[in-house]
């Protein structure tokens, strides 16, 4: 090869995709380089993108896939997962409609891989099928049993490294999550204990200490449940009435909704509302979601505070149900959906965001798929389906 | 090192602390629970509670010239309690106004940080009342001392 077309071939838009992979993987790998090491290697990653972003303005159709895959690169770099993921499946998606199988193959991979990573197994999956099905229409069965296997193995792996990811992810979250209200407690008790010791002793000032006491107590021991609902492994099976325990769980949630002049409107109308599951765990899901809609609620002004709970029979799958929870509060707006199910994910100011997280993986032990949609003009509807409705 | 010892300006001029004028102590912390919970203790021990509920309120008050202690927690939602303290010293504030850290959640590494860039100590949450108390008195101590 002369060096002219070495000169070219260093030009070519996949050239310079090739090299922002490999300069994202050189420093994934080695996080502990020096800074200067690391911002040299950003420098030279940005100038790749900078030319793939030139090189798009000419051709935008042949370069975008390229384009979004590096963006994707460095953004699952910097951390970004959701971000990452949407610019794999932009790259997948550009890539497919010109027929560059191998590029989509790589963003399919490169996503699977993420996801897994992210415990997002529902996506996981889809990519690493749709990388296969990409592969194997590029003409590389080789490739596909390769990855098939490298998948195999990759899956059990991540799953023990997001295991333990997730085990001291989880041991930061609890320490802060608890230390918080123990905080308020303590803090709380010595300032009740100052004003008795006053001469003469401040009475008045001691209940609404006492009353933030028996709060912050309970908001510790809610995370401690949250918890322990996370950590049961194995359904306790049985037949379960869906309309029985939305009605049950509403029971529950009663003085809260009066006490935030929530309006209830239930509208049970799935003709088959048992289904096999745990009760218990069920339960926690309707919780989770109407404690949430009463969250998003308690701020609103100036309009009436909705919670709307509908269920029907699921079209996709015949028997199954649909479990709708709508509020027209305060909720995520459509950016903010998918990363909502994430662990650790809240936007609430004293949440820990597993709650969601909860919710989803329950469902998904239960055979279902829970989604969120914002609503309009307010608000978020929850939407869960599971399978297997029967009389 | 603390860095806010080692000038003493004339912004420091006033009494601190004085039966005329309890110090004015601000606490950042984005737990609204643990915010007014501070508040009203600060309030109990004789002190003038000011609260933020983030890093960017406290930078965009009117009111720091009055502050004699501050104290940061390090996990704030926006910018974090370092963050906040790297801004803290680059208006000045470092200088004159000593620094406590509360963390919910800390290592000996965190700890070590917190002394690195000149605040008195990291205090682990939940923090007895009596010993915040004690960290607050030696602050304002230090910080008579200068003025």
């Amino acid at each position: 090869m002369s060096a002219a077309s070495g000169a070219r071939r260093r030009d070519l838009p996949e050239s310079h995709l090739i090299s922002v992979l490999v300069l994202c993987r050189q420093s994934g790998e080695q996080a502990e380089a020096g800074e200067a090491q690391q911002a040299a290697r950003r420098r030279r990653i940005l100038h790749h993108i900078g030319q793939l972003d030139a090189a798009s303005a000419d051709s935008h159709a042949a370069v975008a896939d390229k384009l979004a895959l590096a963006q994707g690169a460095l953004r699952e770099l910097d951390g970004d997962a959701v971000a990452a993921l949407a610019d794999y499946e932009r790259a997948a998606a550009h890539a497919a409609a010109q027929g560059v199988e191998h590029i989509a193959g790589i963003a399919h991979e490169r996503a699977a891989a993420l996801a897994t990573r992210r415990n997002l197994p529902t996506t996981a999956r889809a990519h690493a099928q749709a990388a296969c099905r990409a592969y194997r229409r590029w003409g590389a069965p080789g490739l596909v049993v390769r990855l098939e296997e490298a998948l195999r193995k990759a899956e059990a792996e991540l799953a023990d490294g997001a295991a333990l990811a997730t085990v001291s992810q989880l041991t930061a979250a609890i320490a802060h999550e608890v230390n918080q209200p123990l905080m308020a407690i303590s803090t709380n008790a010595g300032a009740g204990l100052r004003w008795l010791r006053r001469e003469p002793p401040r009475v008045d000032q001691v209940s609404g200490l006492l009353q933030a006491i028996v709060a912050q107590s309970q908001r510790a021991g809610k995370i401690i449940q949250t918890l322990q609902a996370l950590g049961q492994d194995g359904l306790q099976a049985g037949s379960v009435d869906l309309h029985a325990l939305i009605q049950s769980t509403l029971a529950r949630a009663r003085p809260e909704l009066d006490r935030h002049g929530v309006a209830l409107a239930l509208d049970l109308a799935a003709p088959h509302s048992r289904v096999e599951g745990d009760a218990g765990q069920l339960q926690q899901v309707l919780c989770n979601l109407v404690e949430n809609a009463i969250e998003a609620l308690a701020p609103v002004q100036g309009r009436a505070r909705l919670l709307r709970i509908s269920t029907g029979a699921h079209a996709d799958t015949g028997g199954g149900i649909e479990v709708r929870v709508e509020d027209n509060g305060c909720g995520a707006g459509e950016p903010g959906l998918d990363a909502m199910f994430e662990p650790f994910a809240s936007s609430k100011p004293d949440g820990m965001g597993m709650g969601l997280a909860v919710c989803r993986s329950i469902v998904e032990a239960h055979g279902g798929t829970i989604r969120a949609r914002a609503g309009a003009p307010h608000g978020c509807s929850l939407v869960f389906s599971l399978p297997g409705g029967v009389p | 090192m603390m860095s806010w010892q080692e000038s003493g300006d004339e912004t420091s001029a006033y009494e601190i602390g004085e039966n005329d004028r309890p110090a004015c102590i601000c606490v950042v912390d984005d737990d609204a629970a643990v915010r007014h919970a501070m508040d009203n203790l600060l309030e109990a021990g004789g002190y003038r509670p000011l609260s933020f509920d983030s890093g960017e309120a406290f930078l965009a008050s009117p009111d720091l010239d009055g502050i004699d202690l501050a104290v940061f927690d390090v996990k704030l939602r926006g910018m974090d309690g370092f963050a906040l303290q790297e801004r803290f010293a680059a208006l000045g504030l470092a200088a004159r106004i000593p620094l406590l850290f509360v963390s919910g959640h800390s290592d000996a590494e965190m700890e070590q940080r917190a002394l690195q860039v000149g605040a008195l100590a990291l205090l682990r949450k939940p923090i007895d009342p009596d010993v915040l108390f004690d960290h607050f008195e030696h602050a304002l101590h230090l910080r008579r001392t200068i003025a």
